[in-house]
């Protein structure tokens, strides 16, 4: 796997989409004069619809609240690291094999001593490397990850002592406490990037299905923001239906929040799979219908 | 010279539709080969099957002893393709293009350097190395783009449509461009719509048609193949009339013109001309014998677009 990384950092490829020959995305550059206005948006619906509604839920006033923000304030960065991926991931990718395509270069790239899948690849590692935000998700998300999974181990729950009774997760003991940990440790650490991922494999996969990259952005936008929205409901939904009527509070939320991790490593993992079998089928000249001439 | 080139048999079909009927071609290594045919002729489609982007339905071609279906990259890095949609990227400076495109091929970087100097003084774009691709003209880029088809030192060069949209400044420098190329040793294989041009570079020209190779040789030896008649033009003292009712009773002439019908003086009778050498020089003899005042008899060298208009039909696929 490292080996596998290793060779593609150094593909021509890859240098290339992180620009060290010309600026090879219009769309990324020109989302990336926006970034401060996206950095506030995310910023303030994630504040808003994250830990303002839930410190109002919990009802621990205007001091508990603004301690409950700080508490929150790794999971609030990370929140907005994501959602500034899941923006631009899809800006760097889906241009990627459309616009070699529509100017040409497509054919060219093919003829190198590379496989064409080794080019997807490298253009999906490549563009990516492009976002700022992998080491800062890193970072926070591991000390974050740590805090919830000692949190959750060592005290019962970080919520319990704030909330009391008032969540399920102060009834937790023993396994339940251990594997909840165990859960939400690794999805906090996970999920920033699958998500991420995700949406620049949705991204790349448009690119090699539709004839322009206008096309292929907005048609990212669009299917990771129905995905989510259909992914988010019926997982959670299934969760409190399995967990909460079997009376198993407690791994509702680890086995949720995990859940989803899996449902975004087998949707990635599909996607990988038609974008295989979409470079196959290029290889093998079965989409080309150039007999034109 | 051994062949470089080797195509068997080869078919591509989509479908019901035939691209590519049954093509058989040799090309030997230093060749300049001239691809030419009406669109829909399957030229593309075979210098796709050649470049290895596209796969065939039957047949065999190999390049330089390597089958495209079985060693595709071995023939990669044996071949340069410039498609007629030549794909360069405006976003990056000239020496940037050709130096990403060395790095795809391996070339290391240490090499890289003087290696791009050297292609752009080649293609004559040295004063533009650091101007960006796409302050370059259509020329200019026509000729970045051969350049960037000679970054890993190909043998074979497959050219689609090189000369297509340039103005006749660009052409004639692209022609001997292409001509500097054969004498580096490049086997050149293009396609071309200008047959001027194919005439005045190629060693070997094929012409397709609707998937069909229907000639193939230089150019007289498909005049010979194709039996395409030739124009001979005689300019006599006196009367013509002699002369006419003398080349009216022999067989192998035809079309008997006088030089008042198309605009020359009246002393010029052509006729066209199916025999062979010794039969003109035969004609010839029996004209002097006949006491016709001969004062010139020369054969006007028929081009490549009397043979071009000879071996197609206007077939369209």
């Amino acid at each position: 796997m490292w080996n596998f990384f290793q060779k593609v950092r150094s593909n021509p490829i890859y240098l290339r989409e992180q620009g060290r020959w010309g600026e090879p995305n219009q769309y990324f550059a020109t989302l990336m004069r926006y970034l401060p206005l996206i950095i506030i948006v995310v910023l303030g619906v994630s504040i808003f619809c994250g830990s303002y509604q839930l410190t109002q839920l919990l009802g621990i006033g205007e001091a508990g609240g603004i301690l409950f923000l700080l508490l929150c304030l790794p999971n609030i960065v990370i929140q907005v690291l994501t959602w500034i991926g899941i923006v631009l991931a899809p800006a760097l990718t889906a241009p990627s094999v459309v616009e070699e395509m529509d100017r040409g270069s497509w054919d060219i790239l093919r003829l190198t001593p590379m496989s064409t899948i080794e080019i997807i690849v490298s253009k999906f590692f490549g563009s990516l490397s492009r976002l700022r935000i992998w080491r800062a998700l890193m970072v926070l998300s591991v000390l974050y990850a740590v805090v919830v999974g000692l949190g959750t181990t060592a005290l019962g729950s970080a919520a319990s002592l704030i909330t009391g009774s008032a969540s399920g997760l102060t009834q937790t003991t023993g396994w339940q406490t251990v594997g909840v940990a165990v859960l939400t440790t690794a999805s906090t650490i996970l999920r920033p990037w699958l998500e991420i991922g995700f949406a620049g494999l949705i991204g790349l996969t448009l690119s090699l299905w539709t004839n322009s990259a206008r096309a292929a952005l907005i048609g990212s936008y669009a299917v990771i923001m129905v995905y989510r929205m259909i992914i988010n409901t019926i997982v959670w939904t299934l969760v409190v239906v399995l967990f909460i009527e079997y009376e198993f509070e407690a791994m509702a939320f680890g086995a949720g929040a995990f859940s989803l991790n899996i449902v975004y490593f087998i949707s990635g993992g599909l996607l990988f799979w038609l974008l295989r079998r979409r470079a196959l089928a290029i290889d093998n000249g079965e989409l080309l219908h150039d007999f034109a001439d | 010279m051994s062949a470089i080139i080797e195509i068997s048999g080869l078919t591509k079909q989509y479908g019901s539709f035939t691209a590519l009927d049954h093509l058989d071609l040799t090309i030997e290594e230093g060749a300049v080969f001239g691809f030419i045919g009406p669109n829909g002729a399957g030229k593309t489609t075979t210098m796709r099957i050649l470049t290895t982007l596209l796969k065939p339905s039957e047949g065999e071609a190999k390049i330089g002893g390597y089958s495209v279906m079985t060693h595709p990259n071995e023939v990669r890095r044996m071949i340069g393709y410039m498609p007629d949609f030549f794909g360069v990227y405006d976003d990056m400076k000239v020496w940037e293009y050709l130096d990403f495109f060395a790095a795809c091929y391996d070339i290391p970087e240490t090499v890289r350097k003087g290696m791009i100097g050297d292609l752009l003084d080649l293609v004559d774009l040295g004063s533009k190395h650091d101007e960006m691709v796409e302050s370059l003209s259509r020329g200019m880029k026509q000729r970045l783009c051969l350049a960037r088809t000679l970054a890993h030192d190909p043998k074979v060069l497959i050219l689609d449509e090189p000369a297509s949209g340039l103005d006749p400044r660009a052409r004639i420098e692209m022609r001997e461009l292409l001509r500097e190329l054969q004498n580096m040793g490049k086997t050149i294989f293009f396609s071309s719509h200008i047959l001027s041009e194919v005439a005045d570079i190629c060693t070997d020209i094929g012409i397709m048609e609707a998937g069909k190779l229907v000639a193939y040789g230089d150019i007289e030896q498909m005049r010979q193949q194709l039996q395409v008649s030739r124009l001979i033009q005689v300019r006599m003292l006196g009367d013509t009339v002699p002369l006419k009712d003398l080349l009216m009773t022999h067989e192998k002439v035809d079309a008997i013109t006088d030089g008042r019908e198309i605009e020359l003086t009246p002393d010029i009778v052509r006729f066209d001309f199916t025999g062979d050498d010794e039969e003109l020089s035969q004609l010839l003899l029996s004209l002097i014998e006949k006491k016709i005042q001969i004062i010139s008899f020369s054969e006007e060298v028929g081009d490549l677009e009397d043979v071009f208009m000879q071996a197609t039909q206007g077939v369209i696929n």
